[in-house]
């Protein structure tokens, strides 16, 4: 059974990382980061902690998109796209196969 | 011990109620299929094929009746460990490669790991998709997809499958391909339970035919049961002349020439006047065989001749 939960949280993990919101987003975050390092108009001496403090948002601002982007859309998704279906099929409880679909996405929101 | 019912189903009904309208989707369904057997489950769309397979895949509850898999009711998980499942327009997460979903899908039906990355390729290579079993499944066209769709069934090395239309939107050379691992599949003992609308190819196939129209089922037997003899004789003769040939293609419909051959469809009332012109002309008839209905004229008769109104649910 612990072979499969973790299958199918490798399943909905590798889906998730692979969706192209995810790229836009580090994108997104690498420019405002590099954008911070060059402002000095505002850093009044203190650049080192305007990048640092610009980073920790990135990755709270990242990690909150990213959780909301994908986990809600995720099961909606499988049911209305029939994804479940195979995975239905299998000789897995039911319950099982709605447990790895947050890890998946919270492993991931952790690591941004 | 081994179960001598791979499928068997009780009383099977299915009604779904919409703003107190019900609607019987599937209707009092006894079927019983043997280990080993290749039955096609035919219909109209509509007909109740698909939720059949939904309710013995335990997708969704029956609301009446009881089904079983290999003995075990399907609503209990292990029901589902000997079963493989290739659905109606296969999904499969876009961004994945067809081994990284058959990988999971190994894992799911219970394949040890040992074995797992062997049977993955196994199950790739039987469904010929081992040659682009490294690209993402979205870029695949629905041909590829359905192919991976299944290697996924066969991943588990199931002893049922349950494959709602297969052949669906596939191009003639991937359904004849399809057809001959299906082929393949029975040679090697599985039970195949095949909802197609590909009559010509359930009837090269399987065993038996269950015909559902609107959600009753209306016929379950072999294909030879199921035809019945028409009134179509196909003869063919040698040696007739232009002469001859022209007074045929009064009484015949179909004529051709095969070579030295010619060949011709007539109907029972008009074979002795055929026999005659033949006979006048010299020619020599080398066959004449009764025809037989095809499946889907056979079909077509038993739909035809369902009563118009069938015993239906009351509402609920």
């Amino acid at each position: 059974m612990l072979r499969a939960f973790f299958a199918l949280v490798k399943l909905s993990f590798l889906e998730a990382v692979r969706r192209q919101i995810l790229h836009v987003m580090v994108l997104l975050s690498l420019v405002v980061i590099a954008v911070a390092g060059t402002v000095s108009f505002f850093d009044l001496g203190v650049q080192v902690k305007i990048v640092k403090d610009t980073g920790m948002v990135m990755i709270l601002l990242a990690g909150s998109l990213s959780v909301v982007f994908l986990i809600s859309g995720a099961l909606f998704h499988d049911v209305e796209q029939r994804l479940v279906y195979p995975v239905l099929a299998r000789p897995i409880p039911r319950g099982l196969y709605l447990s790895p679909v947050t890890p998946a996405h919270w492993r991931r929101y952790t690591r941004a | 011990m081994q179960a001598q019912w791979a499928i068997r189903t009780e009383g099977l009904t299915k009604v779904y109620t919409l703003r107190k309208q019900t609607h019987t989707a599937v209707h009092d369904l006894n079927l019983r299929i043997a280990n080993g057997e290749t039955v096609g489950f035919i219909g109209a769309n509509g007909a109740g094929k698909t939720t059949t397979i939904k309710m013995l895949l335990h997708f969704i509850a029956p609301t009446r009746g009881r089904a079983w898999l290999y003995d075990i009711p399907c609503e209990q998980p292990r029901a589902r460990q000997k079963v493989g499942y290739m659905p109606e327009q296969p999904y499969f997460p876009r961004y994945l490669t067809p081994r990284e979903l058959l990988s999971a899908h190994a894992a799911l039906a219970g394949v040890p790991a040992r074995e797992a990355k062997h049977r993955v390729e196994v199950a790739l290579e039987l469904a010929r998709a081992d040659t682009f079993a490294h690209r993402p499944i979205g870029k695949l066209s629905k041909g590829m997809t359905q192919r991976v769709a299944l290697a996924q069934a066969l991943v588990g090395d199931p002893q049922l499958l349950i494959l709602d239309e297969p052949a669906s939107g596939l191009d003639p050379v991937s359904r004849v391909e399809m057809r001959n691992v299906l082929q393949a599949l029975k040679e090697h003992g599985k039970t195949i339970f095949l909802s197609s609308h590909h009559l010509g190819e359930v009837e090269l196939i399987c065993d038996r035919v269950a015909i559902i129209h609107r959600g009753h089922l209306l016929a379950f037997g072999t294909p030879r049961e199921l035809t019945q003899q028409t009134d179509r004789y196909v003869l063919v003769a040698e040696n007739v002349s232009p002469d001859a040939e022209r007074a045929l293609r009064q009484v015949c419909t179909n004529v051709r020439r095969d070579g030295e051959q010619l060949v011709a469809v007539t109907d029972g009332e008009r074979l002795y006047v055929v026999v005659e012109v033949l006979q006048k002309a010299n020619a020599r008839l080398v066959s004449l065989n009764q025809q037989r209905e095809t499946l889907e004229e056979a079909f077509l008769r038993i739909v035809q001749n369902a009563p118009a109104v069938l015993p239906v649910e009351k509402a609920a």
